[in-house]
């Protein structure tokens, strides 16, 4: 399983291992400048997904059942990886503009912002991909919008199994743009980026176990488990950004059978109005 | 042996002994309708040169019908004819376009190994196709690599498809001979009033695919398809199910700049060309493309 040569890779590429998808996000939402953004929300190919079930109840997330970007059938006993990436939009308004492809395994959706409870979550579905929680990392999408400025704290079980691990307080920014990232911020210097900081020490998160608002606000948001896979930026209009994962990085990142993918961004203004397309190629062996 | 020992052997072999061709190629947009933003199209249903493919519809209904690069009704973009026993390589590819509002866009050049006219597209379940005709020999592997699309065409006409949305799915034997294996759900949904020359399952929202019909859990080819399936009436219009193998892409951003591609040195993978290949380009719309939008480029082949 997987590439022992570049020789393996070009046999595997030539006997046809390989699948090509194309894909297309439209956003409606005006996002704003530093603020990451998940575009699983937005309208497009693959079709959106709202992280609407059972309150505070983890849910898994797959292909088969949320239709993520298509990167072929299941492959197993083979390893399917990441051998390209394309994106391009032909409006610069948001760019440029990071970008970061993941690996959606599980949601909790609805998490209350109205009351500074403990607000215990619900883990009888346990990761789908990634089960020991290796990598795996935990992000906050705002599903309605609050006013900002309060902070947060996880409680969460980390990679090695061990509970009752904590992120610190977080604090949300003040966008209540549906599908942002609450805790990124490039003007408020506690905001965390995409992802939320994690105990010393840790480096996955298995489950999240509870959370608690330090000061009640009026918005909802998902708490999310995410695998980064791969990162690109795409700089202006004028040109594809093409990423070779094996001639420009030196690795074929693995994507694990039935993954539900998605692009997270950062733009630099807004992405209403603008389609990003772009394509996937998976080759595997 | 076969194919380039080295540099140095590449570069005696296009310069010195001549091996090398240059292909100029024009292909139209969609005669008849405007593409769509997220959708694909075949563009040998447009005009240019290579010219219109007017052999898609014909024939005996399902039955497979092989291409080439002679191909008359189905032209395909010239490669110098055969090399064999030596082999053929794609060195470098370019497309541009000068048209309002046909940018973003990818391209994909594919080699047609021969397509299935369904003229029966009201007929709902499993429909044998007659494989009398096996997919060209020489030009692939048992299928390995081979894929399969649905494009709507029907000879000259521009007759659009039917006020339907059924779901395709086909069943084949894959690359490593197993038989039966079928699309797999989600299935792909035909797209209603799909125009001539657009891949019908193709675009934005569920059940849609592009530019082919996904393939069962592990299988990398086609080795023949032995059935195709409507779940619903597609009322009317003519569909073919096309067998190719892709060789390569172009994404294309700008108005006016080329989108060029170096497969020697940039992306170092030198695509083979088999004797016969029927070449020609599928396009994903990145944007309402408008009718008859031009598109030009050329393509660049050595062999050794």
């Amino acid at each position: 399983m997987g590439f022992a040569s570049v020789g393996e890779y070009a046999a595997a590429s030539e006997a046809g291992q390989t699948w090509l998808s194309t894909w297309r996000k439209s956003p409606s939402q005006a996002t704003t400048i530093g603020i990451w953004f998940d575009l699983s929300m937005s309208p497009g190919q693959p079709v959106p997904q709202y992280y609407a079930s059972a309150p505070g109840v983890a849910a898994p997330m797959a292909y088969t059942d949320q239709q993520g970007m298509f990167a072929g059938h299941s492959v197993a006993p083979a390893t399917k990886h990441l051998a390209r990436l394309t994106v391009m939009s032909s409006v610069a308004t948001a760019l440029p503009m990071p970008m970061m492809l993941c690996d959606y395994l599980l949601y909790y959706p609805f998490i209350d912002e109205g009351t500074t409870d403990e607000q215990i979550l619900d883990n009888t579905a346990p990761l789908p991909r990634y089960a020991s929680g290796e990598g795996v990392r935990m992000m906050a999408v705002s599903v309605a919008g609050r006013t900002g400025g309060q902070s947060f704290t996880v409680s969460y079980t980390n990679s090695a199994g061990v509970a009752g691990r904590t992120t610190g307080p977080v604090v949300q920014n003040s966008v209540s743009l549906i599908g942002s990232i609450v805790t990124s911020d490039r003007a408020n210097a506690a905001a965390r980026g995409p992802f939320l900081p994690l105990q010393a020490g840790d480096t996955g998160v298995r489950s999240i176990d509870s959370i608690t608002m330090a000061g009640a606000d009026v918005g909802l948001f998902t708490l999310v488990l995410v695998k980064p896979l791969a990162q690109l930026q795409l700089r202006g209009v004028d040109a594809p950004v093409e990423a070779n994962y094996l001639t420009d990085f030196g690795q074929l990142p693995t994507i694990v059978d039935d993954a539900y993918l998605n692009f997270l961004a950062c733009p630099s203004g807004s992405l209403a109005a603008t389609a990003l397309h772009g394509d996937i190629t998976v080759v595997w062996n | 042996m076969a194919g380039y020992a080295s540099l140095d052997d590449f570069i005696s072999s296009t310069t010195v002994d001549g091996k090398f061709v240059r292909t100029d190629w024009n292909k139209n947009a969609l005669p008849t309708t405007a593409q769509t933003a997220g959708t694909w199209y075949d563009l040998s249903c447009g005009a240019g040169n290579p010219g219109s493919d007017t052999a898609y519809g014909g024939g005996t209904n399902l039955a497979f019908q092989a291409l080439s690069d002679t191909s008359t009704t189905s032209p395909g973009i010239q490669h110098g004819g055969d090399v064999s026993p030596e082999t053929k390589h794609i060195i470098n590819a370019s497309a541009f376009s000068a048209a309002a509002t046909s940018m973003p866009a990818v391209f994909m050049l594919v080699d047609r190994l021969g397509f299935y006219p369904i003229t029966t597209v009201t007929t709902t379940g499993n429909q044998a196709l007659n494989n009398t005709v096996p997919f060209p020999a020489g030009r692939h592997t048992n299928g390995q690599g081979l894929r399969a699309y649905v494009v709507c065409s029907s000879g000259a006409a521009t007759t659009a498809m039917g006020a339907g949305t059924p779901n395709i799915q086909i069943t084949y034997t894959d690359q490593a001979g197993n038989t039966g294996n079928t699309t797999p759900t989600v299935l792909p949904a035909g797209t209603t009033a799909a125009p001539k020359g657009s891949i019908v399952y193709s675009g934005t929202g569920a059940g849609k695919y592009g530019p082919f019909l996904p393939l069962a859990a592990g299988d990398s080819g086609i080795r023949s398809v032995e059935q195709f399936n409507l779940s619903a009436s597609y009322v009317s219009g003519v569909l073919n199910l096309v067998i190719c193998r892709p060789l390569l892409t172009l994404p294309m951003t700008t108005i006016g700049v080329a989108a060029e591609r170096d497969l020697l040195n940039q992306v170092p993978s030198l695509p083979r060309i088999y004797d016969g290949a029927n070449l020609a380009w599928l396009m994903y719309a990145g944007a309402a493309t408008p009718v008859n939008s031009a598109f030009y480029g050329h393509l660049d082949f050595g062999w050794s």
